[in-house]
């Protein structure tokens, strides 16, 4: 058990840190595009990355941000039905839960690490004068896969921090 | 279930969508009624940056998509994206004829990745179209900020003086109108499918660029394909250029351009010094692209181009 | 067996999910994969990652995050308690004036955040155990916030506006300048309500014995000024054209940052990263059912479900109005299924084109499913903004929580009533800016 509560441990620090970054990508987000205005009316200078990198940067925030929240039990949810049931039903729905969860993450992973294959053999980038490289955000759906995969396993509904739902979302 | 076909260009754009239906019935008559597609357009099933992904992953059999999507990462497909490099419309849409020299040359060096152009829809050249100013010699460019779609164009607004803007078609309209941008590069199908002559003032005439409208499909499966089917294919590709530029000329002429007209919209035709003039501003575009193709098979595809 | 079985299991299997607590995202995503895997077999698997590309890189939602930023940060300046304080000083003479007030900080409220359950877990957390302390009947007070909370969805900027412009290509700020009109009225509405039954049963909201200075009215009004002031300015530069709402999101939480933390002095590390985190938390948790919403949409489309939707539809041999109230029907009935964000992006890309075809203009019709959605977040067994009252004030009953909402969704059906009668009362402002 300790073994397991110290893995438990080190995956949560490690989608932690990707959560911190989506706060940071969204901190970017706010400075890139002030600055992407200032240069449009100060010096009629629009730059053309602010609007792909954006575009990225709300993929990035969201795919970086997910493992952690599906740990911590903050994604939303609906509780109306599964609190009145009794607790065998419950933990029925807990495991379709992790099930489910688990099986949307390797299906993330698979396709989104081959999409990016395709994109990086392919050598596909975003049109325009800015284009970024396909298999970036492909490459972030992937490893963001693997980690709900990760924690579906480790932190089913009964070990998550708060109950799904109405955590203050 | 039929295999898939998809563009992004919805039934409503009555100047290219006639190109799809002429390469798909032309593809479906030769086999004898064999090859049917399920076409999804207007983006329904992949949107317009998911066309190339989607048929490299083999979601699409076949895709009609614009070269300035594709092109960004097939520098060789820019070669009819460069600003004056051809003479007149008539040249460009001969150079790109799929039984020519140029579309065997591209195909060389698409195959590599994976990626077949079948055949080409030349849409009419692209004019630069400005809301409050007209545009021209280069000079007039300077610090305004145009819409473009592709690389190619993006670098010769850069060339010209101006800043190229990246934005969805859908915003145009509001951005001419708020100042957000100062004009755009298009050919008239966009101009007049988003209602945009109503609020653009002028139009320069020349050719700024030009892309073309395309059907792919993946190299491997082509390769594949029984010989009668490529047969097909090829007609179907010929049906495109063909039938599928003639109906978009009409369409223009009895429609778009009088659209233009009517709201207005004044035409400046620039003299032979000022075309010079923009020639001589563009031609570092020419050598952007000469790298990025390397310097061999760029001087062989503008000798083709120049043949035609 | 035919896809539109496939469909029908898909659409099953999402409400077993929803219902087992799966979080929304996981439900929307597994039952998408699921039917795209009996529509078109493993090889269109690969439309998983295309879609969640395609909808999560859709330029319009950079909005998304930033506005909810725009609205942490000011909410850290502790500004859901000045608007209350203030609102209180100015209302507490009406009958049913505590209720009123609420009505009225989740109005102001609204136009700072684009997210209703934040607005109610903000003001519900000050003004419900203050009308409960006043006797207050626990209905009256925790319907009146739980209602008003959702007028953050319909007065600007809305995140769900951002979404629906984000699936239909319709303009933000035109939906954003035609959510204001029948925002401010069914604000309008609902305050009418609260002052018209306080009337009627005073026990249910007793008066007030507190009287105040027109000087302490002012003085509570000046300490909000500034975040006031912010607010019509990114507003203000979406209406008149000078910043796209995008650039207004922007630049507006840069500047909201300063107001914060020049002027009322309260952000430390602490609360920059509190901002930040609850930021992420919010729209992580949105966006991953935006991108997820898309994956089972583009089942739908595999199926080609929209198209047999608008087709049927157009072939009906009635009036379009009929069509109309009929799919009004339909929305409430989803939406007691249904969370507000999934039902928005499944059914607007299926309903549109069918409402587009007969002869609807899209951009009214956004603003008819945003006031749908208002009803969803409280109508039973799925609506958001019940559970966050209640767990915000947790003495409260579920039950009375529920029968508090029951009149706000007829006066959101009256206000429908009213959309479809004068659609002028959506479209005039859109009009005018574009
Ligand atoms: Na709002
Ligand atoms: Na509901």
């Amino acid at each position: 058990m300790r073994v397991l509560d110290g893995v438990r441990r080190a995956v949560l620090g490690c989608t932690r840190t990707l959560a911190g970054t989506a706060m940071l990508v969204i901190g970017l987000m706010m400075l890139t595009i002030s600055y992407d205005v200032a240069a449009r009316f100060l010096f009629a200078a629009p730059t053309d990355w602010a609007y792909p990198l954006n575009a990225v940067g709300v993929l990035a925030a969201t795919a970086l941000a997910a493992p952690h929240l599906y740990a911590r039990g903050a994604h939303i949810g609906m509780d109306l039905v599964h609190r009145g049931l009794g607790p065998r039903a419950q933990r029925a729905c807990d495991a379709a839960t992790a099930v489910s969860a688990l099986l949307l993450g390797v299906v993330l992973a698979v396709t989104g690490f081959r999409s990016m294959q395709v994109g990086l053999t392919g050598g596909l980038v975003g049109a325009g004068t800015f284009g970024i490289p396909l298999w970036i955000p492909d490459a972030l759906l992937g490893i963001a896969g693997v980690l709900l995969a990760v924690v579906a396993v480790l932190f089913p509904p009964s070990a998550q921090d708060d109950p799904a739902g109405e955590a203050d979302v | 279930r039929d295999p898939i076909a998809a563009t992004y260009i919805p039934e409503s754009y009555d100047d290219l969508y006639p190109g799809v239906e002429h390469f798909l019935g032309a593809l479906h008559r030769e086999t004898g009624g064999e090859r049917s597609y399920e076409v999804f357009d207007a983006g329904t099933l992949l949107g317009a940056e998911q066309l190339l992904p989607g048929l490299l992953m083999d979601i699409a059999e076949l895709i009609f998509q614009t070269s300035s999507y594709v092109s960004s990462s097939y520098p060789a497909l820019s070669v009819m994206e460069l600003p004056f490099v051809t003479g007149n419309f008539a040249q460009h849409r001969r150079a790109i004829d799929p039984d020519g020299p140029l579309h065997a040359e591209i195909n060389d060096q698409l195959r590599p990745r994976g990626l077949r152009l079948l055949g080409s829809l030349p849409t009419s050249l692209e004019y630069l179209w400005t809301a409050a100013a007209p545009i021209r010699e280069p000079a007039d460019v300077r610090g305004m900020r145009i819409r473009v779609a592709g690389e190619i164009e993006g670098e010769t607004v850069k060339a010209l003086g101006g800043a190229p803007v990246t934005m969805g078609s859908s915003e145009v309209y509001e951005a001419l109108e708020r100042g957000t941008i100062d004009g755009l590069m298009s050919y008239v199908g966009t101009l007049v499918s988003r209602d945009l002559q109503q609020i653009v003032r002028y139009g320069t005439v020349a050719h700024f660029g030009a892309y073309t409208f395309d059907a792919y499909c993946r190299a491997d499966w082509y390769e594949q394909q029984p010989e009668p089917v490529r047969r097909a294919l090829r007609a179907a590709s010929r049906s495109l250029h063909r039938q599928g530029t003639d109906s978009m000329l009409a369409v223009h002429e009895r429609d778009y351009l009088p659209a233009i007209a009517e709201a207005g919209v004044q035409l400046v035709e620039p003299g032979a010094r000022e075309l010079a003039a923009f020639r001589r501003a563009t031609a570092p575009v020419h050598e952007k692209w000469r790298a990025a193709v390397g310097p061999a098979v760029a001087d062989r595809m503008l000798a083709r181009v120049d043949e035609a | 067996m035919s896809d539109a079985w496939f469909v029908l299991l898909a659409v099953l299997l999402l409400l077993v999910l929803i219902a087992a607590r799966t979080p929304i995202f996981v439900a929307l995503s597994v039952s998408g994969i699921a039917g795209i895997l009996a529509i078109g077999g493993p090889g269109a698997l690969e439309l998983v990652p295309l879609a969640l590309v395609s909808q999560l890189q859709e330029y319009s939602l950079v909005a998304a995050p930033l506005y909810i930023l725009f609205g942490e940060v000011l909410a850290a300046s502790g500004l859901g308690a000045g608007l209350f304080a203030a609102a209180y000083r100015w209302f507490n003479r009406v009958p049913g004036g505590l209720a009123a007030s609420a009505i009225g900080s989740s109005t102001v409220f609204g136009a700072m955040s684009g997210v209703s359950i934040s607005s109610v877990a903000v003001i519900g957390r000050m003004a419900v155990p203050e009308m409960l302390d006043r006797g207050y009947k626990p209905a009256l007070a925790s319907g009146a916030v739980a209602a008003s909370g959702a007028l953050a969805m319909l007065i600007p900027p809305s995140l769900m506006f951002i979404l629906y412009a984000s699936v239909t290509g319709e303009s933000i700020a035109q939906l954003f300048a035609g959510g204001l009109l029948p925002g401010l009225l069914l604000a309008a509405l609902m305050g009418g309500y609260v002052v018209v039954r306080a009337k009627l049963a005073p026990a249910e909201a007793p008066g007030a014995e507190e009287r105040f200075t027109w000087r302490e009215r002012f003085a509570a009004l000046r300490h909000v000024l500034p975040a006031l002031l912010l607010i019509v300015l990114v507003l203000g530069a979406i209406y008149t054209g000078v910043a796209t709402p995008t650039e207004a999101a922007g630049v507006g939480t840069l500047a909201a940052f300063a107001v914060t933390g020049l002027l009322y002095r309260s952000l430390d590390r602490a609360t920059v990263k509190r901002v930040f985190a609850s930021t992420v938390q919010v729209s992580g948790a949105v966006l991953a059912i935006v991108g997820s919403a898309f994956v089972f949409t583009q089942m739908l489309v595999l199926a080609r479900v929209p198209d047999a939707v608008a087709e049927f539809v157009v072939g009906l041999d009635v009036s379009p109005y009929v069509v109309l109230a009929a799919i009004m029907l339909l929305l409430l009935v989803l939406g007691c299924l249904v969370d507000a964000a999934s039902l928005l992006l499944v059914v607007a890309p299926v309903l549109v084109p069918a409402v587009e075809a007969l002869g609807f203009d899209p951009l009214w019709f956004g603003v008819l499913l945003v006031v749908n959605l208002e009803m969803a977040v409280i109508t039973p067994p799925v609506g958001l903004n019940l559970y966050t009252m209640k767990s915000v004030v947790p003495q409260l009953d579920i039950a009375d929580v529920l029968r508090g909402a029951l009149p706000y969704i007829a006066i959101e059906a009256g206000l429908l009533v009213l959309l479809v009668a004068f659609p002028e009362i959506v479209t005039f402002l859109p009009e005018i800016i574009a």
